[in-house]
Parts: structure tokens; C-alpha cells; sequence
């Protein structure tokens, strides 16, 4: 999962570094979005 | 991409006062705290294309620095962005627990986040470890 530890650090900066990781299409969107989204139930949200 | 923020604190102005933050109001050149608003945080995921944050309260053995309540009332203005995050008391662990189940239960929180460090406590220490006296 991704966390910046905001206002800490900025997200925007933290991504800067995203594509250097190759992480390949699908492992990169778990890692942003659907893990996250998994595991904390976000969807189910009213 | 739908980007998901999940370790966030919306800064209050008790928060923004510990020495951990001295560096960086230094570096800003900011004599006094300045309240920050939501929309300020809202703006920063937004210019980073995050779509979603979770933001944790901040409970430490000086306090709380960011309560629930406070939390719950960031992500009440904001449902579609902001999820929250509890911190309890580790040093009462009933009264913890309790206030847990109110987070989940009556503020819809998502999770509990406990930062070891901020009780003198290494990641790979017992809860136990964290009461006073042991």
C-alpha cells in the first residue's frame, strides 16, 4: 500500500519516483489503489 | 489511476506545535503555527492526483494531538476523500478498546493505527510492553 505520512511529506513528491520502481501495470494499481481499497472495505463506504 | 493515500494526519494546530515539526518551520520560516484548513489538504491530493486519503488520529503519552472526534469531523466535510483512522491510549487499555469499538462502530473509522516509536516502544515489542510499570 502507499502512504506518504502526510503533512510530512507530500505525495507528490513521493510518486516522483513510481516509474523507477518497474513494478509492472497491475502490481503498480495494487499498490496505489486496490490494496488499499481491499483491506480498509473503502468501496462499501456510504 | 485511482490513487489511495492510507497514512495521513489532517494537522491541527496542537500537532503542528511538537518539536518534531521545529526543522520544518524553521525551513518554512514560520515563526507562528497557522491553522490549517481542510481544503489545503484536499488541494495537495488533488495537485498529486490522490483520490482517497485515510487520516489517522494522534495519540500520544502527552495526548491526544489530533482526537477522533476531530478526525471524524475532517472526513464528515469531506465522505467522498477522507476515511478515518483511530489512536487510542495505549497505556489504558480498556478505555482503548472501548474507544475503538466507538470509532468503528458510531464514526464508521476503518482502522486503528498505533506508531510504537511515539510510546518508546520498538515495532516488534508486545502491547504489553506498552503499559506502565512493566
Amino acid at each position: 500500500m502507499f502512504g506518504t505520512n502526510y503533512p510530512m511529506l507530500m505525495a507528490s513528491a513521493c510518486l516522483e519516483g513510481m516509474e523507477s520502481l518497474e513494478l509492472g501495470e497491475e502490481a503498480k494499481q495494487r499498490f496505489l489503489s486496490d490494496n488499499a481499497r481491499r483491506v480498509f472495505k473503502l468501496e462499501e463506504a456510504g | 489511476m485511482r490513487i489511495v493515500d492510507v497514512w495521513m494526519q489532517h494537522p491541527t494546530r496542537r500537532f503542528l506545535e511538537q518539536p518534531f515539526f521545529e526543522s520544518l518551520r524553521r525551513w518554512t520560516r514560520q515563526d507562528s503555527i497557522p491553522e490549517v484548513p481542510l481544503s489545503l489538504t484536499i488541494e495537495t491530493m488533488d495537485r498529486a492526483g490522490v483520490e482517497v486519503g485515510l487520516v489517522a488520529a494522534w495519540w500520544g503519552p502527552q495526548g491526544a494531538l489530533i482526537d477522533n472526534d476531530e478526525v471524524a469531523s475532517f472526513v464528515r466535510q469531506q465522505p467522498h476523500r477522507l476515511f478515518g483512522v483511530a489512536s487510542v491510549d495505549l497505556t489504558r487499555p480498556m478505555e482503548a478498546v472501548r474507544e475503538l469499538r466507538r470509532c468503528v462502530r458510531e464514526l464508521g473509522f476503518r482502522g486503528l493505527r498505533i506508531a510504537p516509536w511515539l510510546w518508546g516502544q520498538t515495532s516488534s515489542s508486545s502491547c504489553e510492553g506498552a503499559a506502565p510499570g512493566r
